[in-house]
């Protein structure tokens, strides 16, 4: 059906809300890229395999990713007048115990992990669930402020019903019926949103001027060729609730008049492009995208693109060649984008976290988004904490949240009773903290004093054992790979820093090496074409001025600290 | 003109032009090696950046690629450019030790050893043969292969190219005397059967056909030679400036004097004896936007006053005739793949259909060209103005092109007007079968 007025809207709302809170029993298994790794699949049609053996009814679903990979696979059992559970780690084996305790209307024990909407009125308190914490109690999602995770890994991703029943669409129902495209603007430009995808730009100024540059059609593309070693964020949020970010996406486009959006998907992502293409039709199918949409009228036409597998195709110039089918270099800027872009039109490129917030400052107006976070960064940052702490994934927290926080308590610490060493904040260009002075406010402002970046919000956490010198080659070998080659400093600069590098860690240089490392990793700041080569250098630089120790017993002895 | 600051000196300059070429002209010579003066700049060696201050804040930008603004202080000698500058130079020089031009430019920039291990590489990647290729000649035989410091220049799969025409513009522009290119097609239409073989004078379109006295091997040959010596600069480039001299604009139409034209405003241009055609810039400005076209197929045949072929935009149709008489021999593939092209560069890639005429001598008597086009083309612009004052009673600016959306806002009836007295000429002789884009691919 198609939605084409607020009484359609609601009628879907209804249908979402009845499929959200069923009268029977109801089984969700986590169904993304990281659940099927893990045999989501297999728990999946074992399921459906032992309930028809049992001839119970139950109504299965599947979910996305809530972030936490090494949990999965995740199923979330509902049994009427009870609050939802959230089971982890849950296995083939466990299957028939979970059914057979459903037809007797018991809690399954086994996995139980944490209650969801335990406050919710129709639940009744169960003498069994006494021990069993809330999700907002439950580390790893304690102290989290899930605002776009929020409904990854509980509502089924394909339903639109679900997600409008979750509030979906009502930013967008506002803004095509009650809004000018310039308010939008403005309503974002209140929010003080700024971009998620690692350079910060505040979002409402590029659209505010793509709107006013002049061009027969403009393009939205969405940035999802999510290639910083460790991040997922972005593709939990299009896993775990694409119909959010194509909301942002449409939004976007009506605010500066283009009638084409793009999504640039990370080539490896196999089972996400399947997906979202999936989910794209359904979208066309009730309205949401395509031509006049929510019955306003308004026309926006959605393309997913697979990118070439290069990381610089991320850099938002490079990453318009490829669309164009040309070899994914960045290109020379001025022109910007805004002008010109994708086939010389207006183009804006926003990361995928940022079309995501977009619905909520809509809906709940750019007032409300600018409470939460710092002075100057306002709203929620992915975070996505790995390396060696006890609880890796995916942790939502308002701007401003204190580091030592994020790596001691929310997630958990250092393991086996080591001691935390450094910690990469904005992998792979952010700088190694050591640890004492991690006591430092996650937001752009207070991280570039230290001279360090947020970036797109990758952590990763070292302990006693790592050697910087280990990491810092290991950066600079991704570096060096992943150089387009069109500017001299990045291509030739960088790859005689990695040679210096080896020459360093296997004890064959000296003092004078690093100098060179030094001038290098200067010149190829101040004078690459793209944030590539001009990011590359930061943790480099700083890893050698922080990190002596490392250094020099690999100079003397060719080892590292710990084994010399 | 505006005026800025370069190396505290006050300049005056026209707009849209560029740092370098401003500096250059005020006696400033910035290093420089991925930077031609006929080319599109590239920025890849990041030896001409330059610091500037914008609003009262420093940063390096690539001088050969910015363009000039008021108030700007741009400084190309400091302390932190020359630091940087010799790296760079020493990157290079590690890159290509044995290159003449390489050793030049460091030893001007100070370094005489790089420190770093020496490879055995005689290009620098700076591009301009991919350039010289891909804009000048436009051909684009060659292109970067692979990524980051594997990367190299070549054509696909190192075989020799078919695309190539010979011409040799990216040996003439290498700066480090890489490119072998040029020799390797040589000796491959040596090697073709004599019907084949081409003079690559002839490819860049300079001559109509020559017999090669020399057997194509364009070393010995006296043209070759005179050309070069005479020009001063490679041929690709004097045709390049030809290329550009070869347009006017008449009111806010494009007129080009390679094509010819015919009074439904149709361009054609001789090739090897067939004649390629395209829709002109006056329908393209009047449609504004072309989403679809009907086409002939390959093969079918037609007369003088015969409908050729029909474009679709803003919601409007405009059908094309022909005054001679051929057969249809290709279409433009681009053209099927995104009809947009023909509203986007009619001239070039927008091209629409191949034709072999029936009676090639005809053409210069049915067709205009020259100075008759160029009169045709002002009456037509005149015309177009008071119809459309006298039907819609609003002035289009003369002096700016028609806007995009034009056709849409003209009511039926006008544009019934507009299409009969610009487009249908008076022999109006059958309808030939025209397909949708979708039948022929």
């Amino acid at each position: 059906m198609k939605i084409k007025n607020m009484k359609d809207l609601d009628k879907v709302k209804e249908i979402g809300m009845k499929s959200l809170f069923p009268k029977g029993p109801q089984i969700r298994i986590s169904m993304s890229t990281c659940g099927l790794a893990l045999g989501a699949d297999d728990l999946f049609q074992k399921i459906t395999r032992e309930k028809d053996k049992k001839g119970i009814k139950i109504s299965l679903h599947q979910t996305g990713c809530s972030g936490f990979c090494n949990l999965e696979p995740m199923a979330i059992v509902k049994l009427p007048g009870k609050p939802a559970l959230l089971y982890t780690q849950v296995t083939v084996e466990n299957v028939e115990q979970i059914i057979r305790d459903i037809k007797k209307k018991k809690i399954p024990q086994k996995g139980l992990f944490c209650m969801i909407g335990s406050d919710s009125a129709a639940a009744k308190p169960d003498p069994v669930l006494n021990a069993v914490p809330d999700y907002r109690d439950a580390s790893p999602f304690k102290g989290q402020h899930r605002m776009l995770l929020g409904n990854c890994g509980i509502i089924d991703p394909l339903s639109v019903s679900e997600y409008v029943a979750m509030a979906g669409y009502s930013g967008l129902f506002k803004a095509l019926y009650q809004m000018r495209p310039e308010e939008v603007i403005k309503e974002v430009v209140e929010s003080g949103l700024r971009g998620r995808g690692g350079a910060w730009f505040p979002t409402g100024f590029k659209w505010d001027m793509a709107s006013k540059s002049s061009g027969d059609e403009k393009f939205v593309i969405c940035n999802a060729d999510e290639g910083d070693p460790g991040a997922y964020k972005d593709r939990t949020i299009m896993e775990g609730n694409p119909f959010k970010l194509f909301e942002g996406i449409v939004l976007a486009g009506y605010a500066i008049g283009s009638h084409h959006g793009i999504i640039y998907l990370r080539e490896e992502y196999h089972h996400t492009f399947g997906f979202l293409s999936n989910a794209i039709e359904i979208a066309k199918r009730f309205g949401l995208l395509g031509k006049n949409i929510l019955g306003s009228g308004f026309n926006f036409a959605l393309n997913i693109v697979r990118g070439g597998g290069s990381y610089v195709c991320g850099e938002e110039t490079a990453l318009m060649d490829s669309l164009e089918g040309e070899v994914g270099d960045p290109r020379l800027r001025p022109p910007f984008p805004i002008e010109k872009g994708l086939w010389a039109r207006p183009t804006i490129v926003n990361n995928v976290e940022t079309l995501s917030n977009v619905p909520l400052i809509i809906q709940n107006g750019g007032k409300w988004y600018k409470n939460i976070g710092t002075e100057k960064a306002k709203g929620t940052k992915i975070l996505s904490v790995i390396g060696n702490v006890k609880h890796p994934g995916l942790y939502e927290i308002p701007l401003g949240t204190n580091l030592k926080q994020v790596i001691f308590e929310m997630a958990g610490g250092p393991v086996n009773g080591k001691s935390i060493k450094a910690v990469q904040v904005g992998s792979p260009f952010g700088t190694f903290i050591p640890a004492d002075k991690l006591n430092v406010s996650l937001d752009p402002e207070s991280l570039r004093e230290i001279g360090s970046m947020i970036g797109s919000g990758v952590i990763v956490a070292l302990d006693q054992d790592a050697c910087i010198v280990d990491i810092l080659h290991h950066l600079l070998t991704f570096f060096v790979e992943e150089s387009c080659g069109k500017c001299v400093p990045c291509r030739e600069g960088v790859s005689r820093m990695e040679e210096l590098m080896i020459e360093i860690y296997n004890g064959r240089a000296g003092m004078n090496e690093l100098d060179i490392i030094n001038e290098l990793g200067e010149t190829a700041r101040d004078f690459s074409l793209c944030a590539l080569g001009g990011g590359a250098p930061a943790p480099i630089l700083n890893g050698i001025k922080d990190f002596k120790k490392d250094f020099e017993a690999h100079i003397k002895t060719g080892k590292c600290l710990r084994f010399s | 003109m505006i005026t800025f600051t370069i190396d505290d000196k006050k300049v005056r300059a026209k707009e849209g032009t560029t740092v370098f070429k401003v500096a250059l002209e005020n006696g400033i010579e910035i290093p420089h090696l991925c930077f031609h003066k006929d080319m599109e700049p590239y920025g890849g060696c990041r030896l001409c950046m330059v610091e500037i201050t914008e609003n009262g804040s420093t940063r390096l930008h690539p001088s050969c690629a910015f363009p000039v603004k008021k108030n700007i202080v741009v400084k190309t000698d400091t302390e932190r450019l020359r630091k940087g500058r010799k790296i760079i130079a020493e990157l290079l020089l590690a890159r290509c030790p044995d290159v003449d031009s390489v050793i030049n430019l460091a030893e001007s920039l100070g370094v005489k050893e790089a420190r770093f291990k020496k490879m055995d590489s005689d290009c620098v990647l700076c591009g301009q043969c991919v350039r010289v290729c891909r804009n000048v000649a436009q051909v684009g035989a060659i292109d970067f292969i692979n990524r980051g410091k594997n990367r190299y220049v070549g054509t696909p799969f190192g075989l020799p190219s078919d695309d190539c025409i010979g011409c040799g513009s990216c040996h003439y522009v290498c700066p480090t005397g890489s490119m072998n290119m040029e020799y390797d097609n040589v000796l491959r239409w040596r090697n073709l059967p004599g019907t084949l073989r081409k003079c690559r004078y002839m490819r860049m379109g300079f001559i109509p056909h020559k017999m090669c006295p020399n057997n194509y091997r364009c070393w010995n040959c006296e043209l070759d030679q005179r050309m070069e010596d005479l020009a001063k600069t490679h041929p690709i480039f004097i045709l390049k400036h030809a290329r550009e001299e070869e347009k006017e604009t008449i009111g806010h139409f494009e007129i080009r004097f390679d094509r010819f034209y015919h009074e439904g405003h149709v361009w054609m241009k001789r090739l090897n004896g067939l004649m390629r055609l395209g829709i002109d810039d006056f329908a393209r400005q009047i449609i504004g936007w072309v989403d679809d076209m009907r086409l002939p197929s390959v093969g079918t045949t037609f007369g003088p006053g015969d409908t050729l072929f029909e474009i679709f935009g803003n919601g409007k149709k405009i059908q094309f005739y022909t005054s001679i008489a051929g057969s249809i021999v290709h279409i433009n593939p681009d053209i099927l793949d995104n009809p947009k092209l023909a509203s986007m560069a009619p001239y070039e890639r927008g091209w629409i259909l191949t034709i072999e005429p029936l009676d090639i001598l005809r053409i210069s008597k049915e067709l205009l060209s020259g100075r008759s086009a160029k009169e045709w083309l002002k009456h037509e612009f005149n015309e177009f103005h008071d119809l459309v004052r006298q039907e819609t009673e609003t002035d289009l600016p003369p002096e700016k092109p028609i806007p995009k959306g034009f056709a849409k806002t003209v009511a039926d009836d006008t544009w019934k007007k507009i299409h009969k007295s610009f487009f249908i000429t008076k022999r109006k002789k059958k309808k030939i079968k025209l397909h949708r884009i979708e039948d022929i691919q």
